[in-house]
């Protein structure tokens, strides 16, 4: 690029001029420079006049610079937080029991696991839906030593029988197993609940035996004579 | 001199580079951009007052600035300095406004030199400024002598008298060679010369 200047020299050092007035130069170059200066009455004069121009502009001084306040765009998930935070601790609940409930669906679905309800109560089924696959009515019969269709059916109604009997069965003996080890800790804490209140009872009483604690209690509108008259009584 | 101040930042935070809480921002960690407007902000601010002249418009550069700089934060690749960068940003949020308001004050090089000669100006000393006028006027002149320049001369002149960049750094922020930079800035001082003693000749 061809400088375009606007000069008050012709001695194309004014690069060197701009490094000198703004404390750039090398030693080297601030000595040559210098040497430059007595002989060179352009430069000398920009220079002159370029401090006065930086005088000038040192005059607007740094202004206060407000406080940015800056809302920084939130990723969705910031915003679905910030969006549930708006909501009461029950909404917040329950929105988070859908999803729950609805991913837990997603992986029954996943799995083959079935859900019924029916006379027996509730039934879950495990593992992988047993898929028949029907033949068309149209294929030759199966080859004699392979299964019949009917015979394949019942074995695969007895398999699935089998198997929820059997899920079933586990799940009572573990309900029993539960109601049980709940009535122990029940019977336990009932026991412990039993002492503690008899103990207390007989520290009540002993206590209302003692005269101090007596006379704090009925002072106030017991006569001398009713205290005597309890003291034989209790004897 | 890029990278000097920290006097806004607090805690351990304060020790941390700017490329390490662009690394924090980029993880998720989005408050940490804060940080870097705080210790950027002000510089940002200055640049954009001095080179548009209006508060509320520095004050909306600056908004500009630092939510396009978050938005495009992933695009920047840490071989420039983030100080280089943002000024940049700041630097073309600037641009756009100015075109907006029209460039019809600017004092352009033909205009100086239209009589077909070199200008010659009478020097007024800065003790001999002072006799004659407030420093509030002194200070309007500066103003109104600093948006009369071509944007490209005012943005080199801004960075090195305001921002106190060096040659070198003013180079990175515009991608230019240093001797251009050089160059402009003897222009602008030139430029700013004339018009200042022209506006004081004018009262």
């Amino acid at each position: 690029m061809t400088p375009n200047y606007l000069s008050s020299s012709a001695c194309g050092r004014q690069e060197d001029l701009i490094a000198y007035l703004y404390n750039e130069a090398s030693r080297d170059e601030r000595a040559g420079f210098e040497r430059h200066l007595k002989e060179c009455a352009g430069c000398s004069a920009d220079l002159k006049a370029f401090q006065n121009v930086r005088h000038e502009l040192e005059l607007w001084q740094a202004p206060f610079a407000p406080r940015l306040e800056i809302t920084l765009p939130k990723s969705r998930w910031q915003a679905l937080g910030e969006l549930l935070a708006l909501f009461p601790l029950w909404l917040r609940l329950a929105a988070a029991g859908a999803v729950v409930t609805a991913a837990a669906l997603v992986l029954f679905s996943i799995l083959g696991t079935t859900v019924s309800i029916g006379s027996g109560g509730v039934s879950v089924a495990f593992g992988q839906r047993q898929s028949v696959i029907e033949r068309p009515a149209d294929l030759k019969p199966a080859p004699a030593g392979l299964l019949t269709r009917a015979e394949a059916e019942a074995m695969i109604e007895q398999a699935v029988a089998a198997a929820r009997m059997k899920s079933q069965t586990e799940t009572q003996v573990q309900l029993a197993a539960l109601e049980q080890r709940l009535n122990v800790a029940h019977e336990a804490k009932l026991a412990n609940l039993t002492r503690k209140l008899r103990n207390d009872y007989r520290q009540m009483l002993a206590g209302l035996n003692q005269p101090s604690l007596r006379e704090w209690l009925f002072a106030a509108n017991e006569e001398p004579e009713t205290e005597v008259k309890d003291n034989e009584k209790s004897n | 001199m890029i990278g000097r101040l920290v006097e806004y930042d607090s805690g351990a935070e304060a020790e941390l580079s700017d490329n390490q809480l662009i690394e924090r921002t980029l993880a998720g960690e989005t408050d940490t951009f804060n940080l870097l407007v705080r210790r950027w902000e002000r510089q940002i601010y200055s640049l954009a007052l001095r080179m548009t002249g209006r508060e509320e418009e520095a004050r909306d550069v600056c908004q500009e600035t630092f939510l396009a700089a978050y938005r495009s934060l992933g695009s920047f690749r840490g071989e420039a300095k983030f100080s280089s960068w943002i000024y940049r940003i700041a630097l073309n949020a600037c641009h756009s406004r100015l075109r907006r308001q029209g460039t019809a004050s600017e004092l352009s090089l033909d205009e100086t030199d239209d009589e077909g000669r070199r200008i010659e100006i009478a020097d007024v000393s800065a003790e001999q400024a002072a006799d004659r006028l407030h420093r509030d006027e002194r200070v309007a002149i500066v103003r109104r002598a600093l948006h009369a320049l071509p944007t490209e001369m005012r943005q080199v002149i801004v960075m090195k008298e305001y921002e106190e960049l060096t040659f070198a750094e003013i180079a990175e922020v515009l991608g230019l060679p240093v001797s251009t930079v050089k160059s402009r800035l003897y222009t602008g001082l030139q430029l700013m010369r004339a018009k200042l003693a022209h506006l004081r000749e004018a009262i």
